[in-house]
């Protein structure tokens, strides 16, 4: 054991081209435990594409990542979710065919055993494991403040909810590391106050550690520890949310965005 | 409480009472030979529906798993006299195995790969009861399978091997439901809802899509070690592509997301496929029919039959249901 706590999540140099163009380009940087990391940055500063990357949607091109000091860079998806690392998406992909609780429940998977023939004939044992997921995902909706929405498909939810819905099928995963893509898009400003709420419980009450991408400046200098800044593929910051907000070059990136948009 | 269950286990009562009664009214044994081929193809369609509405793969070489069944429990039973049951089991085992080595290389890509690779596999099967020699009976097929038999009951006939076909439909249903509402049946859906979040759950994706897989093709066997005790013969004829094609209408008819789709449209179409066969003005009659109803099911009624029913049932609750959503989110 060393006396200084190791970081949860390593990211070395991590490049990632589309088509010969750069969208990451060598971006390090190190994921604390216990910490709420944000990422920050311009459109298309590559910040989603860092989390697919983490979380394995599609590979990296150059570099490493490591959770916990072991590389997940080649694992499958699955794996790298079985190893503790929960996301929710930014374009939404809660399950639009299920209930809001079999959505919690689908996050439960990996803590769960039962197979084909065990379910088909309803074994005692799985039976059992399946009212302990149920109120473990009933406890979880609590937690998320859905649980009257349980036997509501989730399709049929306003935006603001399926992003809870998200994050509370990822909390189901019992995970080390939880990756928030943009959280509070779409959702109004007693929506977000409720979310950073959230967000700080499941850090302080479930021990998680959170990194999360957001656009709003003000829940993101809020509740974050830590502020990461990307800018066309390229880390330019990387302090406190004082020090980032008074950084020259993350100044100068979001003014130049704004005037390329005005 | 009760009302739920009560609202699981009707269908169930309703089935067993309906083929409980049909041999007495149906006296005929013609409609009574019918009446257990659509068990058989209902067990078949069962698996199937499992594969294309919960794994979103379409196997075009369902017949063969079929065959397979129904020559493992030929040949073991009259070559070797294993026992009839022991020959079903066989079967199963032989088919899963099979069933896994065609689909662990395709199932690992993404898009249709399954549907080609069970094409060619049902084409090799084929070639293989005809020209196994002594092993298979070639063309002739092999004949003089003996009958399932406990203690001193044979099942001789038309009625007994229609309940005993029918026992194995039940079953099949209650096996395949329970299995779609466990652990595994969820990840299924999940899958077919967001596959990258799915995967963002844990779930292994290809190692699912396979075990459905093999599930499927087991439930094929089943039905094919079935059909050849009832027989007592069986020739390559009954398992080639026609088949697997026929059955596929099958489900997409009856409606792959729900377990009652696959007997819906079992019944539905072997019914079609009697009268279609009267017509003998026009041959490959039957082809045309097929193609045109799969066709048209895919595009304009994707959820089949048993999805039509459904919608009609329940829009009068759902629009219950909605107007209190409304009131609870207002």
């Amino acid at each position: 054991m060393r006396p200084v706590p190791e970081p949860l999540l390593e990211v070395l140099k991590v490049s990632k081209v589309f088509d010969g163009v750069s969208a990451l380009d060598s971006v390090s940087f190190e994921v604390r435990p216990g910490e709420i990391l944000a990422i920050i940055g311009p459109n298309g500063a590559g910040k989603t594409t860092l989390f697919n990357l983490v979380s394995r949607v599609f590979p990296l091109s150059a570099g490493d990542l490591r959770l916990q000091g072991i590389s997940i860079c080649h694992m499958p998806a699955h794996r790298i979710a079985t190893l503790g690392i929960a996301r929710t998406f930014q374009n939404l992909q809660v399950f639009g065919h299920m209930t809001v609780l079999e959505n919690v429940m689908v996050g439960c998977h990996i803590q769960g055993r039962a197979e084909m023939l065990a379910a088909a004939v309803r074994a005692r044992s799985a039976k059992a494991e399946e009212a302990r997921l149920t109120a473990r995902s009933s406890d979880i909706l609590h937690t998320v403040g859905l649980e009257d929405r349980a036997d509501e498909l989730a399709a049929n939810l306003p935006v603001g909810q399926q992003r809870l819905l998200e994050i509370g099928r990822a909390i189901a995963m019992d995970p080390k590391l939880l990756l928030l893509d943009e959280p509070a898009a779409g959702l109004t400003t007693r929506e977000t106050t409720t979310l950073c709420h959230l967000v700080q419980r499941v850090r302080d009450e479930l021990g998680l550690t959170v990194a999360l991408i957001e656009h709003d400046m003000s829940m993101v200098m809020g509740i974050s520890d830590r502020v990461v800044v990307l800018d066309h593929g390229q880390k330019i910051a990387d302090a406190s949310p004082n020090e980032v907000q008074n950084d020259a070059k993350v100044i100068a990136a979001y003014l130049g965005e704004d005037a390329q948009e005005a | 409480m009760i009302r739920k269950t009560i609202r699981e286990i009707w269908p169930y009562v309703a089935l067993a009472i309906l083929v409980g009664v049909f041999p007495l009214v149906a006296t005929n044994h013609y409609l009574q030979f019918v009446g257990a081929l659509v068990g058989l193809y209902s067990i078949i369609a069962l698996g199937l529906c499992l594969l294309i509405g919960y794994a979103g793969q379409v196997s075009l070489g369902h017949a063969a798993f079929y065959g397979l069944g129904a020559y493992t429990s030929a040949i073991l039973t009259t070559r070797y006299h294993v026992n009839p049951w022991l020959g079903i089991v066989a079967g199963m085992a032989i088919t899963a195995l099979v069933a896994g080595l065609v689909g662990r290389p395709t199932l690992r890509l993404h898009g249709h790969y399954l549907a080609m690779a069970t094409l060619g596999f049902g084409i090799i099967v084929q070639i293989v009861f005809h020209e196994g020699g002594d092993l298979t009976g070639g063309f002739g097929g092999i004949p003089a399978i003996p009958r399932f038999s406990i203690g001193s009951l044979v099942f001789k006939g038309d009625v007994l091997n229609f309940y005993l076909i029918w026992c194995f439909v039940l079953l099949g249903v209650a096996l395949s439901s329970n299995m779609v509402r466990s652990r595994m049946g969820r990840a299924m859906r999940a899958i077919h809802d967001s596959e990258v979040a799915a995967q963002a759950c844990g779930i292994d994706v290809a190692h699912y899509k396979l075990k459905v897989f093999m599930l499927s093709a087991v439930f094929a066997s089943v039905a094919g070690s079935l059909y050849a005790h009832y027989m007592s013969y069986v020739s390559p004829d009954a398992f080639g592509l026609a088949f697997s094609v026929q059955l596929l209408v099958m489900v997409i008819v009856g409606g792959s997301r729900s377990v009652w789709g696959a007997l819906l449209g079992a019944g539905l179409m072997t019914a079609m496929a009697e009268q279609i066969e009267k017509v003998e003005a026009i041959s490959d009659l039957s082809t045309v029919v097929y193609g045109l109803l799969l066709v048209l099911f895919v595009i304009f009624m994707p959820k089949g039959l048993a999805g039509i029913i459904q919608q009609l049932t329940g829009a009068l609750l759902r629009r219950r249901v909605g107007e209190a959503g409304a009131r609870a989110a207002s």
